[in-house]
């Protein structure tokens, strides 16, 4: 799939992930353990899927490149640059 | 055969928290009050329909038996935060058709079951599982506006500050302490950027109407407000990116409104509007037609929201000050607008209103903006 992604122009990310619409960490949660942060990710195909953004949130860019993290119970993706 | 049709009584209690009550308990004495209010009586009410979301099954007709009422059709709606309006709209078909001719309206919802927290949605929502919830929602909503707009934190904060302006002038509202934007920001945070205090609290409450045909209001001879739009939409799935900040489901509903009344926004005097989140009333404003996108955060601001400005939103305090238990809210929005356009809204009337607009939209689901949004607009008759 990264290869694909890698040979259709200029511009666009050499990584399997999207760009980052909004976002907002949560603090309060009768449910799961707080703070987590969620936010929508668009995808370069035209799809816009909720996920966890890893990491530090004050990292976190409007409309910043985000990438899928592998290994995770819950679809999750970090801000480029990050593990 | 479509007639006029009018809400010639409503009731509520002050929304809060009643953690020993039940949804009878809750309703009852609205349905008494606000019959009395329209001069009618018990055996006069030929269909009801219950706005709720968490009062289980036949929460209606458990209201009903408490008031020795039954026989007639009793219809229980769920639309969250949509509910109560909801089953006004379906009120006002049935009387609109002439298929009836005093139908009671009610919304009510018991929140503090759940103790605090937010509102507890439904896990077979793939968001939902993921930690979605209403503030977060928003919340990201909140983030982007910021983003995009000419708009500042502090204007969140403001939506806040007139909200508890109007709510300290309503015996009904949940929240009645004014605060100052400072307090606003400061306080504690819920899903960033929001604080506590820029969401709706936790609670309880109920209203009534009593929706009326022509013939029954000319007999009755007391105030009255004709509906003049009652609009329900549901959402629309899309999985694509989506402008977070122009909701689709209210704009529509909005403009169906406008239209079915004949009056566009400007002719507005008042506007009960959902503001769950004070972010939803900058967005809202916009998508109601209140200002040109882009220019919410110019709205309140310039304080033509409040009292002596254009229209006055959310003179009863909105979800935010009086409260938000989600069935109730769009019964007891158009409750405000019998008050305010029978001149009976005490010391938080807009002087001389004639044209009203009631606005909630409710629910979180994968992939829609928001699950219904029923919108009315009510004229002084």
């Amino acid at each position: 799939m990264s290869e694909d992604l890698a040979g259709r122009g200029a511009g666009r990310p050499q990584f399997v992930g999207g760009r980052l619409y909004t976002w907002s960490t949560v603090h309060v949660s009768a449910s799961r353990p707080v703070p987590y942060t969620l936010g929508y990710v668009d995808l370069d195909d035209g799809l816009r899927v909720l996920a966890r953004l890893d990491g530090d949130p004050g990292e976190l860019r409007m409309d910043g490149p985000v990438r899928l993290v592998a290994g995770r119970d819950e679809l999750t993706f970090a801000p480029l640059g990050q593990a | 055969m479509s007639g006029p049709v009018y809400v010639a009584g409503a009731a509520m209690i002050p929304m809060g928290r009643y953690p020993q009550a039940s949804y009878a308990g809750l309703a009852a004495g609205t349905v008494r009050d606000a019959l009395r209010a329209a001069g009618l009586d018990r055996g006069d009410v030929q269909e009801v329909f219950c706005g709720h979301s968490f009062g289980g099954m036949l929460t209606g007709q458990r209201i009903l038996a408490a008031l020795d009422m039954g026989g007639i059709p009793v219809t229980n709606v769920d639309n969250a935060c949509s509910g109560g309006a909801t089953a006004l709209h379906h009120a006002f078909r049935a009387v609109g058709r002439g298929e009836r001719d005093v139908v009671l309206v009610i919304g009510v919802e018991k929140l503090s079951q759940f103790g605090g927290g937010t509102l507890p949605l439904v896990t077979e929502d793939r968001e939902v599982r993921q930690g979605m919830v209403m503030p977060a929602l928003y919340a990201m909503r909140a983030r982007r506006y910021l983003h995009e707009r000419d708009a500042e934190l502090a204007d969140l904060a403001r939506v806040s500050v007139k909200a508890r302006a109007h709510g300290a002038l309503n015996p009904a509202a949940q929240l009645r302490k004014p605060v100052t934007v400072d307090e606003v920001l400061g306080a504690r945070p819920i899903a960033d950027p929001l604080t506590l205090f820029m969401c709706c609290p936790t609670g309880d409450g109920a209203a009534s109407l009593i929706v009326v045909s022509d013939r029954i209001r000319r007999r009755l001879g007391r105030p009255a407000i004709r509906i003049a739009a009652s609009v329900l939409h549901s959402g629309q799935v899309d999985l694509g990116p989506r402008d977070m900040l122009w909701p689709q489901i209210s704009a529509d509903s909005a403009a169906d409104a406008y239209a079915a009344a004949g009056i566009g926004p400007g002719d507005l005097d008042v506007v009960e509007l959902h503001d769950a989140f004070s972010i939803a009333e900058l967005i809202y404003y916009e998508a109601l037609g209140l200002c040109a996108p882009g220019d919410g955060a110019k709205l309140i601001r310039l304080g033509e929201t409040t009292f002596g400005g254009r229209v006055v939103v959310n003179p009863s305090g909105g979800l935010l000050a009086k409260g938000h238990p989600v069935g109730a809210s769009g019964a007891a929005q158009v409750a405000e607008l019998f008050w305010q356009l029978t001149g009976q809204a005490g010391a938080r009337q807009v002087p001389g209103a004639r044209l009203g607009l009631a606005h909630v939209t409710g629910g979180g689901i994968a992939g829609l903006d928001h699950g219904a949004c029923a919108v009315h607009i009510a004229e002084a008759a």
